[in-house]
This record gives C-alpha cells, sequence and structure tokens, in this order.
C-alpha cells in the first residue's frame, strides 16, 4: 500500500477521534450545567413534599412524604389571597401592557409624525434607567392616591401599565419586517387604519404578541422590589414573592415555615412553566422576529 | 364609467428639494388604456400613488369622475390597485383574499335577484300589467328592480362566493382557492392580486409594475393576458412600467414621463414615429435610436445630411414636412431606428463607412454594433460613434452573414423616409406634423 491510501484514511480517523473527545468535553460541561441549574428546584420540590420537619435539615430525600405542606399553605395562611393578587395584577398588566406596547410599537413603525426619532431616542435613554430609581417617588404618589399598604394590587397594575410603552423596540421591528404596501393594499380594499390593524398586521404579528403578553405577565409575577414596598408590610396587598418572604422572613418563622415556603415557590412556578411550555415557539419566533423576515 | 383628469398636479416630498412631479395634466378618457412609463424616478408611481390616494397631492386636483377625490380616502374613490410585489395577505386562503375587499365594503349596491325573487317579481309584473294604467308606478319600480337589482349594504355570503369564484374561473385559479399565497408561484400570485382587484366594480384600474417581478417568459404571457384580461373587464386602466415594449403593447395611449414632466402623450404609433424629442425617441424603441449631430443642407426643395462624409438624401413625407416647416440649412440631431438602417454592398456616395464590433444573433433579426469610421474628414469629435444595426436575418445569405466578424467593413446608409430631426440645444423635434401641433407649440 502507498502512502497515498494510507494518508486519507489516517487524518479521516484523527478527526473521528478529536470529534469524540470534543463531543465528550461539550456534554460533560453540558451536564454539569444541567446539575448546577436542576438543583435548587429538585431540592425545593423535595423539601415541599417533606413532612417529618418544618425546619431546615441536613439532608435532601425526606423520610416521610406527604401533601401536608401544602394543604396549611392553602388553610393557616394568606397565600390563596396572595396568589389571587399576583394572577390578578400579572393578567392585567398582560392585557393592558400589550395594548398599549402593540399601539405604540405599531404606531411608531408605520406613522411618520414630527419628533418620532426624538420619541423613540427618549424612550430608548429612559429605559437604560433602573426601574427602582423611582421607588420613592413612586410610592409617594401611590400613597397620596391612596394605592398603597392593603391597596397595593391597582397601585402595581398601574406601575407595571404605566411605562410599558418604553418597551416598544422589539415589536417595533418586527412589524417593521411586514411590508408596508400589505397596509395600501388594505386601505385601497377599503379598510379603515384598524381593520388594517387587526385584519391585515395583527394575525401577521402573532408571535410578537404572544411574546408581548407573555413578558408583560412575567414581569410582575416575580416582582418583589416594587411589590414588597408597595404593599407595605399589608398582607392584603402582598403577592406571592412578598408573601413568601413575609412568611420566613424572622429566624422563629424560618424554623416554623420554611417547607411550607418550598411549597408555595412550587405553586408559584407552575403556570409560569405550563404558559412557557405551550407558548415556548412564539416567544422564540417573537425574540428573533426583528431579524428574520416575517 | 368613469374618466380621471389631473391638472396641474405637483408632488413635493418634504424631504427631497426637487419635486417628484411637477405640472401634470391629463384626461383618461372612460375605458381608456393609459400607461405611464419612463426610467426609475421619474416620477410615474408617484402619480399613480396619487390617484390612489396613497400620497398626499401637492398642488392641483385629480378628478375621478368628475368628482374631486384630493381629499377622499383610497377606499372612497372606488378604485382597484395591483401592486408590483403582488401585497398578498399571507394569513388568508387565495379566497379570502380575493373576497377581502368584498368583506369590507358596507356600502350601498344593487344586488341581482335570485331565481326565486325574480319568478315572483316577474309573476307580480304580469298580474301588475293587467290594469297598467292604474299600476303604472309599481310597474316601474318593478322593472327596475328587475333590471337593476336590489339595493342593500355590502355584500351577501352568496354574492362574495359569486364573484370571488367567477373572477377565480377567468384567471384560471380555481385551483388554487383554496391555498395561501406562499404555496403559489409568482404568476399565480399577481393573477391573485388581479383578482382581487377585479371582483369590485371599480371605476378605475390602477396597475403598479404588476410584472416587473415576473421572470422574462412569463411577463411576455403575462402581457397578453392582461390585454384579453382588458377586453373582459372593460374598464379605466391606469398602468406603471419602465418597460417600453409593455408600455407600447398595452396602452392605449402612452404618457412618457422624466423626472417628473410629461414628456409626450400620445398613441404608441404616435410617440414611435413623431417623437416630441431626444428622449422620447430613445427610450421608446429597442435597440434604442441611434443619433447624430449633423449639418442639414437645403438644397432647393431638396435636403441632404451628411453623416460621417456620406450624403444621404431626404425622402418622402419627411422631407415633405421639412419643405411645410420651412427648414433651413443648419445644425441638426439626426435620429436614426436600427431597423431603418440598411447594409450596402458596395462603398457609394452615400455610405457610411463602418467597422463591426459585435455581431447579436437574436433568432430572426441581427444586431450589428459598429463602430463609424474615424479617418474621415467631416467627423466631428463629439460625434456618436457606435451606431446599432437591426437586420433581418432573412435578408442575409448564408456567406453574408458568416462574413460579419469582428473588424469587418459595413457600408451603410438610412432609408431617407425615416429620419428624424431635433434641435441640438432645446432637444425637441423640429417637425410639427399638422397646424394645430404648430400652433400649440407657438403658444
Amino acid at each position: 500500500m502507498s502512502n497515498k491510501e494510507i494518508m486519507p484514511k489516517q487524518k479521516h480517523m484523527g478527526m473521528k477521534r478529536k470529534n469524540a473527545i470534543s463531543n465528550f468535553f461539550i456534554y460533560f460541561i453540558l451536564i454539569v450545567m444541567v446539575v448546577v441549574w436542576l438543583v435548587p428546584f429538585v431540592c425545593i420540590l423535595l423539601e415541599s413534599f417533606r413532612v417529618e420537619k418544618t425546619w431546615q435539615v441536613g439532608y435532601v430525600i425526606p423520610h416521610e412524604w406527604g401533601f401536608g405542606n401544602y394543604v396549611k399553605l392553602f388553610t393557616e395562611t394568606d397565600f390563596l389571597k396572595w396568589y389571587g393578587n399576583t394572577l390578578l395584577i400579572g393578567a392585567s398588566a398582560a392585557v393592558l401592557q400589550t395594548i398599549v406596547v402593540l399601539a405604540v410599537s405599531y404606531t411608531l413603525s408605520r406613522i411618520n409624525f414630527k419628533g418620532r426619532k426624538f420619541l423613540m431616542n427618549t424612550c430608548l435613554v429612559l429605559g437604560m434607567f433602573p426601574g427602582f430609581v423611582t421607588l420613592i417617588v413612586l410610592y409617594r404618589v401611590l400613597s397620596d392616591i391612596g394605592l398603597t399598604g392593603p391597596n397595593a394590587v391597582p397601585g402595581l397594575i398601574l406601575i407595571g401599565v404605566a411605562g410599558s410603552g418604553m418597551g416598544y423596540y422589539i415589536s417595533k421591528g418586527y412589524f417593521d419586517t411586514i411590508p408596508r404596501s400589505l397596509d395600501e393594499a388594505a386601505k385601497v380594499d377599503g379598510a379603515t387604519k384598524f381593520q388594517i390593524f387587526y385584519k391585515v398586521i395583527m394575525p401577521l404579528a402573532k408571535p410578537i404578541v404572544i411574546y408581548t403578553i407573555l413578558t408583560a405577565f412575567m414581569g410582575p409575577w416575580g416582582d418583589f422590589m416594587f411589590a414588597k414596598y408597595i404593599a407595605n408590610g399589608s398582607s392584603a396587598g402582598m403577592n406571592v414573592a412578598v408573601g413568601l418572604q413575609y412568611m420566613i422572613s424572622s429566624p422563629g418563622n424560618i424554623s416554623k415555615n420554611y417547607t411550607m415556603f418550598c411549597a408555595g415557590g412550587v405553586c408559584v412556578a407552575i403556570p409560569i412553566t405550563i404558559l412557557f411550555m405551550c407558548l415556548q415557539k412564539y416567544y422564540v419566533e417573537g425574540v428573533t422576529g426583528g431579524a428574520v423576515k416575517g | 364609467m368613469a374618466t380621471v383628469k389631473l391638472t396641474n398636479v405637483k408632488k413635493q416630498y418634504q424631504t427631497k428639494d426637487f419635486p417628484a412631479v411637477v405640472d401634470f395634466n391629463l384626461e383618461i378618457a372612460d375605458k381608456e388604456f393609459v400607461v405611464f412609463v419612463g426610467p426609475s424616478g421619474c416620477g410615474k408611481s408617484t402619480t399613480l400613488r396619487m390617484i390612489a390616494g396613497l400620497e398626499d397631492i401637492t398642488e392641483g386636483t385629480i378628478e375621478i369622475d368628475g368628482e374631486v377625490v384630493n381629499d377622499l380616502q383610497p377606499k372612497d374613490r372606488n378604485i382597484a390597485m395591483v401592486f408590483q410585489n403582488y401585497a398578498l395577505y399571507p394569513h388568508l386562503t387565495v379566497f379570502e383574499n380575493m373576497a377581502f375587499p368584498l368583506r369590507l365594503d358596507k356600502k350601498q349596491h344593487y344586488h341581482p335577484l335570485n331565481e326565486k325573487d325574480k319568478e315572483k317579481v316577474e309573476k307580480e309584473l304580469k298580474q301588475l300589467k293587467e290594469d297598467p294604467e292604474t299600476n303604472k308606478e309599481k310597474i316601474k319600480n318593478l322593472q327596475e328592480l328587475l333590471e337593476k337589482g336590489k339595493l342593500g349594504k355590502g355584500y351577501s355570503q352568496e354574492e362574495i362566493y359569486q364573484r370571488v369564484t367567477n373572477a377565480a374561473e377567468i384567471l384560471g385559479i380555481t385551483e388554487f382557492l383554496t391555498r395561501k399565497p406562499r404555496a403559489l408561484s409568482g404568476g399565480q400570485r399577481q393573477r391573485v392580486a388581479i383578482g382581487r382587484a377585479m371582483v369590485r366594480d371599480s371605476k378605475v384600474f390602477l396597475m403598479d409594475e404588476p410584472l416587473s417581478n415576473l421572470d422574462a417568459k412569463l411577463r411576455n404571457q403575462m402581457r397578453s393576458e392582461i390585454i384579453l384580461l382588458r377586453k373582459k373587464i372593460d374598464s379605466t386602466f391606469v398602468y406603471v412600467t419602465h418597460d417600453q415594449t409593455e408600455a407600447m403593447t398595452l396602452g392605449d395611449r402612452i404618457v412618457i414621463m422624466k423626472k417628473g414632466y410629461i414628456m409626450q402623450t400620445g398613441t404608441p404609433d404616435d410617440v414611435f414615429d413623431r417623437p416630441a424629442n431626444l428622449f422620447v425617441a430613445e427610450f421608446i424603441g429597442a435597440p434604442k435610436m441611434n443619433t447624430f449631430k449633423v449639418k442639414l443642407e437645403r438644397v432647393g426643395d431638396r435636403y441632404f445630411v451628411y453623416p460621417f462624409g456620406a450624403k444621404i438624401e431626404v425622402t418622402g413625407e419627411k422631407a415633405e414636412l421639412l419643405k411645410i416647416n420651412n427648414i433651413q440649412s443648419r445644425e441638426v440631431i439626426l435620429g436614426v431606428r436600427p431597423e431603418h438602417m440598411v447594409l450596402q454592398q458596395s462603398k457609394e456616395e452615400s455610405s457610411i463607412e463602418t467597422k463591426l464590433l459585435v455581431n447579436e444573433m437574436m433568432g430572426s433579426e441581427l444586431y450589428l454594433h459598429v463602430e463609424a469610421g474615424e479617418e474621415s474628414e467631416n467627423v466631428e469629435k463629439e460625434m456618436e460613434q457606435k451606431i446599432v444595426v437591426r437586420v433581418p436575418t432573412l435578408k442575409l445569405e448564408k456567406e453574408q452573414r458568416e462574413s460579419l466578424v469582428y473588424g469587418s467593413k459595413i457600408y451603410l446608409t438610412f432609408e431617407g423616409k425615416v429620419m428624424h430631426f431635433f434641435d441640438p440645444e432645446t432637444e425637441k423635434n423640429l417637425l410639427y406634423y399638422t397646424e394645430e401641433e404648430k400652433e400649440e407649440a407657438a403658444e
């Protein structure tokens, strides 16, 4: 056998081995990452079913299993109220914020008016300030109109919706990819501006609508800082995150309520997980939609 | 029944320094097919979009059927439009795409009666006619009902179905009605776009370069289909294109535009045979007209031109016209179309000596790109050196065709009766064909 025949084969083998090694490392790193990511979730899930002791213990697998923590959570605490509050805030914010964001971004995408560029740039710059900078001012304003403490729910909805139009850019980018001649064709076909929007543009913008709803819902669902501040210690105005933290806020409480706290965490994760599993396809399309032609 | 009239229409975009359309005056007759043609940026699409109502009008008025529509929304102008990129709604089926304008239309329309109602009305009419004197009014009403149909808002499901399937049949897209646009080819999409425009009884059809997204073969096919379609629809058409062939074959009348100005308006024959200026002469016809800066000499009642040292006499109608217009010896830009160049066997007094550069075999014709000889004494420096000649292949013997290779010598002359003369300064045609034209120009 001549060298010429052997050489390519050797090279080929080398490639295969190289691939195998690099694959091994890639999978190794991925598995490590998965474990690191999942451990806290698994721990919380397991803790929530542990009924022998209510405080933190040195082992992971429960000795006694049961739904006691969940039962106690819903019967002995205000958890249901907090859950309802959060759902209400999340749902209202999702609906209102979606309307606002879509209206703003469609307008900015389609209508050319004076000061449009300035407005867009201003929103972009303002959006770079962290939200909590306004915390104290917002509290002041809300407390003056009586939307703090036990009335924190409408206050939090207001906070969620008020500035949401500034987050127009992703959906504007998506609208920009929908050809303008579709608007014009619809206009000639006899559609009003609103009909163009909901009969032509909206069906084409489904991914971005779902993306907007999802993000609008998730914001208040996981909010802690604003919710804590605006609720100001009143249990009736708390959302789940604040409520759960309130349950374990003192050393005495932590040993009494720790497993129940874990059960609460699981309950919080359930709806958002289901939502994501169903709508994940659209979410990805929405995020990447700006770059791909719609 | 729809006429379109544009009076002193001007369009100035705020972001641009120069106007897109200037002083546009045009009257389009009922059922006329008018084509706007010109190079890109000449304002033809802008004008069409102003008629459609998609662009504001800076100055002037646009009337449709005698009604000024300047401030009317597109939907209130009763127009239909076909876009260059089809603009089909991707989320709707072909049927729904075509039904879209009908579903939105909530205006009053006459709806033809169905068979059952027709019978009923006819029966009633028969009864009433037994006593025509007392029931005069009623009879008249019923007859009108039979003729025009019932007046009512919008369209019923049944009617929408009828209209869409009818249009689909005419266009041959019935089998695609349930498909989405993305499952169609370019030609099919274009048909759907035309169908969407057809389903309504629009007064005016506007078409914005509808064929330019299609490949060459399909474009030729669709062009002839549009001609047929036009016979069926029998409405007023305004068509925009940058392709002079489309303009010539489709239009009853052609409007040639350049940089926002109308260069010439006329029938295809008009603009081809009697171009108003050099721009029109060069724009219409392919390959474009050859132009030479030459001296025109009047000797008594005869006229001669001297391109590249050759002496060619102007004959026929053109010589007559030169005489009528009383043109004296002067410098002119001479225009001769490639098909009016004549090959000569040997050098004569009327020959231009040229060298062959490229020989394009187009099938039935040969396009010869030649260069006029520079050795001649009378040649001016700025002269157009390159000349294109169109020769029917059949006219040449085989050996003759084979001898047409790079560098071979070719003797050319012009047909004396088909020359065009333009003023070198204004680039306007020197000849007026009628007294009216002459008067108009004098104004």
